[in-house]
This record gives structure tokens, C-alpha cells and sequence, in this order.
């Protein structure tokens, strides 16, 4: 397939993304450097909205064609101001997002990791081939999918027009990335390069240096993953940066409410990093007037801030409306219903809990649980075992951005600025106070023990909130400095002091060939592997359901098969990936084998494929363990599959397995 | 004003080029003390040489005189015991998937144990092998870690301690000496700037 005809479909969304931020910028009066933010959200939010609905196809076509339309409309009559498009935010944007998809078009990296193919990386690939949302899509899955849609439907509108590749859902998250790094240079000018330069490096280190803690031995998945965690914290920074840049000009305040409604989709936990933004928002527009009297405007003011609460509110609500619909459907016809207790409740729950109020018999039973967790949050925020950043644990990061908060507190010099950077600071670190208690509600009365026992993920989502909050204060010191041109000397020997030392830290942690500037392509070979013989398993099974075995599997293989073979469907097979074998012959408790074990007799293994209406078994790898079980079923008694003739068996009305002539790769 | 900001830029980003001079200069030097003592000769260690640990020998199907291994975990080492003044290691190797991180862990004299301070990062040579810049180090053993992922199938043609090259090489800064050649004397000018203008009185103390 030629190059330019693969990414025609990225071309054509820079165009449409173009087109409305264009529009935004020319006809909204939004700055240039804050409408790529804007677009990117909207344009998600209303493509979920549309999958919400059932017409994101027709959807799709609808956002590009009104992006060109507005984008030309907007560039023709106004084409005397063309020059507010190019600032140093805006630039930044488009040349790093235009230079990535050209590397990402050319390396075209692949998913790799247990997540991508677990949710996120299917999810993208299900919304792309079916056209429909991913929780409606046909698939073998027996739960119900219901995470937040909006990272998906980002990936989705990049590539909507074209064929489907992993590439350009990185792609879709590093444009992300870059918009909330415009964003934060926000109204800066071409004359304070000596401003915009250092930032923008501080930027492209932030993601490296919040959550890199040793020196990288495997590949660096920074700028190249799926997960949702460090795309969270960018946008919560990101939306308070946007918002400083909106206040701090002429122009309309609206645009902070899609990126607010945006942040409460991104991942199930954003929710509360959407409010505390939103929180954030609020209290700088309600409580700190500016020049005006407190009074004046009062009114109008409460309803902005209200609007700030109601945005992510509602779109958390509706999406929650949506979900808990599907759950109750798919628990209905067999599948598995909601079972997590619910966020609100738990909240409640557990701070009766702390204030010594009595609590129900559920979370009476996980008192220890809990308190073990937040004595272990603690341990792991204090000392050196929680280790999590390039400058150390948790306390020594907060400590970075407390500093920084007073760095900005400093340099701003007019009162006015210096309480809106106060109220930053203290909001801020009332939010983390809430954010870590609601990471300790879910390890005490959500998780599992021992999930919660090894505080599973823990520096994955407070990293999130580091991030964002660090970038809060970093744009905070560029507005400051700003404000503050006698002491601008000063401020950029410090910002770009930061930028050094930031910039040296990465480069003696992170090595080139193993991040996102230097990768080999041999990381993927595995993936490359996989992929052939999935295609070569495809040609000879027409379309028709397979049944998987991958012998010590944990998962991970059968959550890959699922999404190299869609929209053939890969069936659940037993469990979703693991051991097959005669109770007799179970490998021991502490292997891999051992742990995802299922124990069918013969009769019971026919039986389940029989059941699952499986045309074709796809025996991915087979071992002298099932070999010894189930050898019997298999015409060849399993000959062609060991001598590697064959990867597929067919399945005849009497439930006899015969092999299919197949080239292996 | 201009013409001052240029001067004083020269003169810091002078200064920072000529103690970066001054440390290659007296890694030479240093270097130079070694060769004298024959501890910093060109030296090339072979499968005899080493010693192995999470690695097995590789003997199918392998034509003669070629020595492959196999790594059994995710902690195969190579490890050398000897008094050596290093500048440059080179590793040479074919491996049969990505090896992902290739460390060299060097102990200096009178150090009992490998550990994370004494650790330098392999960068690709182009041809499978690995170089590693020590920058001149006396060590008394070096360890070798050929990969990080387990079972992966390694051709090994020896290390070169000293592999020789170009004399300007040393004298060409690593990433991070470029960053801090780069930035630092930026990050000097400007605060040298502020410290004058205060002196002068024309710019405010912060408050």
C-alpha cells in the first residue's frame, strides 16, 4: 500500500482540525494557541455524543464536512487577520503534530502493551471497524465495555476516512499532548521567545520526568502508548492553562467548558480531576474579580461557574445514563451486569468511616483494607520506596511544585495576581488532599485485596495528578512573568534553569533508542509475528468463528488474537486465555499455567467448543500438556500441529477436529 | 545593551567550552598516566575471558568456531575480573530479537559490589554491537548485561576495551555535556544580567 494513499486519512483530519480551529480563532476570537485544545475536544465530545446516539458514521462525515466549511468560510472573510493565526503556542502545535505523523507514518509503531490490547487499543480498532461505538460492538467479550469514550473517539477522528492503523491512535493522543503544551504557552509572543522556548522544552519533558524513576531498560511507551493516564493529567493541566490564557485577553470564556466536559470522559477516574479543575476555574473567576468591585457582575459570574460544575457533570451523567443502560441489557441476555459498588456511595462510606460514624456491614469488612491502604499511600508518598519521578517520591515532586507555585507568587508583584496564584496554590493542594483520599476510598472498598495489598497501579494514577498540577504552577510562572517585565531576567534564568535540568534528567534516564525519537523496529517483530500468522489463519477460515488455545497464556495472547482477527471474532473460549488440561495433569499453583488453569475433561472440552458454535479451532500454541489431553479429539492425534504444518482445525458436525492445509508462517 | 548581552553570552559560552576542554584535557592526561602503566592498552576479551551468569552456551547447528549463547532470564551477565584503566568498551554481538536495555556496570579499585551509581548505557554501533563511554574509568572488574528480556539468542564475537578511534572523539560531549554546554551558559548570562542590573539599581529587589 502506497505511503501518501495510508495517510490520506490523516491529512484530511489536520484539514478539518485545521478548518475549526481556524474558525475558532478568526471568528470566535479564541487565540490561536488555545483553539487546537478547543477543537480536539469538541470534536471528540460530540463524536461520543453522536456514538452515544448510534450515528457516529454519518457523524463523522457531518464534523468534516462542517470543520472545512466554517475553516473556509472562516478563512476567506477573514483573511486580513491570518496573521492571528501564527503564534508560538499555535506553531508549536501544528509543526509537532505535523512533524509526528510524518515519523508515525513512516516507523508505524504498533501496540504492544496488556492494556492497548485489553481495552484501549480494541476499543480504537472496534469504534474504527464497525463504525459504531466499541461498547456495542459485536465481539466476544462476556462483560460489558463501558469505559470513557473520549480518548477513543479522538483516535477515531483521526484516521475516520481511511484505513485503520495503530500508528495514528498515537498519533491522536501526542496531538493531545501537544495542544495542552500550546495551551500553556497560551498568549506568549514571538518577542518573549526567551519565555516560549523553555517552556515548550519544559513541556516535552513533563511526561518523561513525572513518570520515569529508573533508567530505561525496556522501551520508554512516552509519546507511543494507548493508556490514559498521562493524556489525564496533561488536560487537567492543560484546561487550567487554557483558562488562564482566556482570562488573562480579550475574547469569550466559553471555550473551558468542552475541555472540562472532555476531561470527565477520559478515563473512569478523570471525573474528579474534571472537578477539581472545574473547582479551580470557578474559584479564580468567582472570588478574584480583578479591577472590578466584587459585586458587579455577581450574578453572572456564579452562572459561569456553575456552567464549570455542570459541563464535565453532565457529560459524566449522561455517559453514566448510557452505560449503566448497556450493563443492565447485557446482564439480561447472560453477560455480566455492573458489580462494582458505586462511587458516591463509597465516598460517603468511607468518610463516615474516618469521622468514626458507623458503616454498613461491606465496608465494616474492609475497615482494615482500608486503613493498610492509606498507611501505604503514606509510606510510599514519604520515602524512597515510592519512588516514582526523576527527582523522587511524591513529597519531594509536591515540594517541586510548591516552589514553583512561590516562584510564580514572587515574580508577580501585583497583588491582584499574587491572591490568584495563592488560591491556585491552595486549591491545588486541596484538590491532591481529595484526589488521594478518593485513591484510598477505591484501594479500601473497590479493588480487590490484593489488588489493594500491593497498591496495584498506584503510581500510574497519582502520577496523573503531578502532572497536571505541575503544569497548573508552570502556567502560572509564564503568566507571572509576564506581568512582571521588570523581573523578566530573572524569571527566564529560572524557567530556563528548569528546562536544563529537566532536559539533562531525561536524557540520563531516558536512552534514545529505546523512546519514541529513536525506537527499533525489531521492538515490534513479535507484534509483526503475531500479526502474519493471524492473517494466514484468516485466509484459510473464511470469515467463520474461531476457538483459541494458547497454552500458559495469561490473557495477554487472547486479548491480541481478539484484536489482530476483528472483525473476525476470536471466541471467549473457556476463560479469555489460559491452560487447558485434565485435572489430573494441573501444573503447579505458582506458574502461569498453574494460575489460569481450566480443568476440562475431554468430554467437557468437546463439549465447550461445541457449544460456542466454533467452526475452526485456531491452536495459537499447544504443548505436551494438551497434546496428552485432548490428543484424542484431533483426527492426527495433533501430528500436523506439532510438526508445524498447520495452526488450524476444523470442526465437522460430529465434533471431530480435523486439520486444515495451511501455509505457517 | 545588545552589545553587552553578546559579550557577556561570548564570554560564558568561552568559559563553558574551555572547562569542558580542560576535563577532556585531563581525561587525556589521566589516560595518558595509565598507558604509561600499561593498564589503558587496546585489549580484546574473548569467550575465555569471561565468566557467565543466566547465560548457557548455544551449541545447535552453529558453524565452527562461532560461540552463541543464550540468555536464561532477565539478568544475563558477563563479567570480567582485571585492573584496567577504560575509556571505551565495545560489545560485540548478534542477537536474534531486541534486547531492549544493554548495560555495563564497572567497579571501581576497592569497590566490593556492582552497583547503580557505576552503570553506563550501551548505545547501538550500527552493525548489532553495543559501545560504552566510560570517559575514562580505573575499574577492577566489569559486568556486561547483553540484555533484559530472557532467551535471547546472542552471537557473540568478544569486548574491546580501548577499541581504538580518532583522537578528536574524545573531545566530542555526550548528550548531556551537549545540554549543559547548550543551556547553561544561557541560564548564567541571564542571571548575570539581573545580578548587574541590580547592583545598578535599575531593576527592584523581589519582595
Amino acid at each position: 500500500m502506497a505511503l501518501e494513499f495510508a495517510c490520506f486519512d490523516v491529512v484530511l483530519a489536520f484539514a478539518a482540525l485545521f478548518g475549526l480551529a481556524a474558525f475558532f480563532t478568526l471568528r470566535c476570537r479564541v487565540h490561536s494557541a488555545l483553539s487546537p485544545l478547543v477543537s480536539l475536544c469538541s470534536i471528540s465530545l460530540v463524536l461520543a455524543a453522536a456514538g452515544v446516539a448510534g450515528v457516529l458514521r454519518p457523524a463523522v462525515w457531518a464534523v468534516y464536512l462542517v470543520c472545512f466549511v466554517l475553516g473556509a468560510a472562516a478563512l476567506w472573510q477573514k483573511r486580513q487577520d491570518w496573521k492571528a493565526l501564527c503564534t508560538p503556542g499555535a506553531v508549536l502545535f501544528w509543526a509537532m503534530s505535523a512533524a509526528f505523523a510524518v515519523y508515525f507514518a513512516l516507523r508505524q509503531p504498533l501496540f504492544t502493551d496488556f492494556d492497548e490490547m485489553s481495552f484501549w487499543g480494541t476499543a480504537a480498532k472496534l469504534t474504527h471497524e464497525t463504525g459504531g461505538l466499541y461498547t456495542v460492538a459485536p465481539v466476544s467479550w462476556p462483560w460489558q465495555a463501558t469505559q470513557s469514550p473520549c480518548l477513543i473517539t479522538l483516535g477515531y477522528f483521526v484516521q475516520a476516512l481511511g484505513r485503520y492503523g495503530d500508528w495514528k491512535v498515537y498519533l491522536a493522543y501526542d496531538m493531545l499532548a501537544f495542544a495542552c503544551f500550546a495551551a500553556l504557552l497560551g498568549r506568549v509572543e514571538w518577542k518573549q521567545y526567551r519565555l516560549a522556548v523553555p517552556l515548550a522544552a519544559v513541556c516535552w519533558c513533563v511526561p518523561y520526568f513525572f513518570t520515569t524513576y529508573n533508567h530505561t531498560i525496556f522501551l520508554s511507551t512516552v509519546y507511543l502508548s494507548a493508556y490514559g493516564d498521562i493524556p489525564s493529567g496533561l488536560v487537567l493541566g492543560g484546561t487550567v492553562a487554557l483558562w488562564l490564557a482566556l482570562r488573562e485577553g480579550e475574547g469569550p470564556r466559553w471555550p473551558v467548558l468542552p475541555v472540562l466536559a472532555f476531561s470527565a470522559l477520559i478515563k473512569s477516574n478523570t471525573f474528579v480531576l474534571a472537578l477539581a479543575a472545574a473547582g479551580l476555574v470557578a474559584a479564580d473567576w468567582l472570588l478574584t474579580p480583578g479591577t472590578t468591585p466584587w459585586k458587579q457582575g455577581l450574578v453572572r459570574r456564579i452562572g459561569f461557574a456553575a456552567a464549570c460544575f455542570a459541563a464535565p457533570l453532565a457529560a459524566y451523567r449522561g455517559w453514566g445514563r448510557y452505560t449503566l443502560a448497556l450493563a443492565l441489557k447485557n446482564a439480561e441476555s447472560g453477560g455480566m451486569g455492573e458489580t462494582s459498588p458505586d462511587v458516591v456511595t463509597v465516598a460517603i462510606n468511607g468518610i463516615r468511616m474516618i469521622l468514626g460514624l458507623p458503616v454498613g456491614d461491606y465496608y465494616e469488612a474492609r475497615r482494615s483494607q482500608f486503613y493498610t491502604a492509606c498507611s501505604d499511600m503514606l509510606h510510599q508518598y514519604l520515602t524512597s520506596d515510592g519512588t516514582l519521578s526523576m527527582i523522587g517520591q511524591g513529597v519531594v515532586v509536591t515540594g517541586l511544585i510548591l516552589a514553583l507555585f512561590f516562584a510564580a507568587w514572587l515574580v508577580a508583584g501585583q497583588r491582584g495576581l499574587r491572591v490568584r496564584i495563592g488560591l491556585f496554590a491552595l486549591f491545588s493542594s486541596l484538590c491532591f488532599l481529595g484526589y488521594n483520599l478518593m485513591l484510598a476510598l477505591s484501594y479500601g472498598f473497590i479493588f480487590k485485596p490484593f489488588q489493594a495489598e500491593r497498591l496495584e497501579d498506584y503510581n500510574r494514577y497519582v502520577y496523573t495528578y503531578y502532572i497536571g498540577w505541575f503544569l497548573i504552577a508552570l502556567a502560572l510562572v509564564g503568566l507571572a512573568l509576564r506581568h512582571a517585565p521588570r523581573l523578566d531576567l530573572l524569571g527566564h534564568a529560572g524557567v530556563l534553569a528548569l528546562a536544563t535540568v529537566m532536559l539533562l534528567r531525561v536524557n540520563q534516564m531516558v536512552l534514545p533508542q529505546l523512546s519514541v525519537l529513536g525506537f527499533s523496529d525489531a521492538e515490534f517483530a513479535d507484534r509483526q509475528i503475531q500479526q502474519s500468522r493471524a492473517e494466514a489463519v484468516a485466509a484459510v477460515t473464511d470469515g467463520a468463528r474461531l476457538f483459541y488455545v494458547y497454552q500458559g497464556d495469561n490473557g495477554l495472547h487472547w486479548f491480541t488474537a481478539t484484536y489482530d482477527f476483528y472483525p473476525q471474532i476470536v471466541d471467549y473460549s473457556g476463560d479469555g486465555g489460559g491452560t487447558f488440561g485434565l485435572e489430573s495433569l494441573r501444573p503447579g499453583e505458582d506458574t502461569v499455567e498453574g494460575y489460569y488453569f481450566h480443568p476440562y475433561t475431554e468430554a467437557a472440552f468437546a463439549a465447550l467448543v461445541q457449544s460456542t458454535g466454533c467452526e475452526y479451532l485456531y491452536l495459537d500454541k499447544v504443548d505436551d500438556l494438551f497434546r496428552e489431553s485432548y490428543g484424542g479429539l484431533f483426527s492426527d492425534g495433533l501430528a500436523a500441529a506439532r510438526q508445524g504444518e498447520t495452526l488450524v482445525y476444523h470442526v465437522d458436525s460430529l465434533g471431530h477436529y480435523s486439520p486444515v492445509e495451511m501455509e505457517v508462517p | 545593551m545588545f552589545r553587552r548581552t553578546i559579550k557577556r553570552l561570548a564570554a560564558l559560552y568561552l568559559a563553558a567550552a574551555v572547562l569542558f576542554l580542560l576535563g577532556c584535557g585531563v581525561g587525556c592526561a589521566r589516560g595518558a598516566y595509565y598507558r604509561g602503566r600499561g593498564l589503558a592498552g587496546h585489549r580484546t576479551l574473548t569467550a575465555q575471558d569471561v565468566t557467565y551468569q543466566s547465560i548457557r552456551p548455544y551449541d545447535t547447528d552453529i558453524p565452527e568456531g562461532e560461540t552463541w549463547f543464550v540468555s536464561t532470564d532477565t539478568d544475563p551477565q558477563l563479567l570480567w575480573e582485571g585492573d584496567a584503566w577504560v575509556e571505551r568498551v565495545v560489545l560485540h554481538v548478534q542477537q536474534h530479537k531486541p534486547a531492549t536495555g544493554v548495560e555495563l556496570y564497572y567497579r571501581a579499585p576497592g569497590q566490593t559490589e556492582f552497583d547503580t551509581r557505576h552503570v553506563v548505557y550501551g548505545v547501538p554501533d550500527g552493525s548489532g554491537g553495543y559501545v560504552f563511554d566510560l570517559r575514562g574509568q580505573h575499574v577492577s572488574g566489569l559486568r556486561i548485561d547483553p540484555d533484559s528480556v530472557g532467551g535471547v539468542l546472542t552471537k557473540f564475537d568478544g569486548v574491546e576495551l580501548n577499541a581504538p578511534r580518532p583522537g578528536w572523539k574524545a573531545f566530542v560531549p555526550t548528550g548531556a555535556e551537549g545540554v549543559l554546554l547548550a543551556l547553561a551558559p544561557l541560564t548564567l548570562a541571564a542571571l548575570w544580567a539581573w545580578g548587574e542590573e541590580l547592583m545598578a539599581g535599575r531593576r527592584p529587589k523581589l519582595r
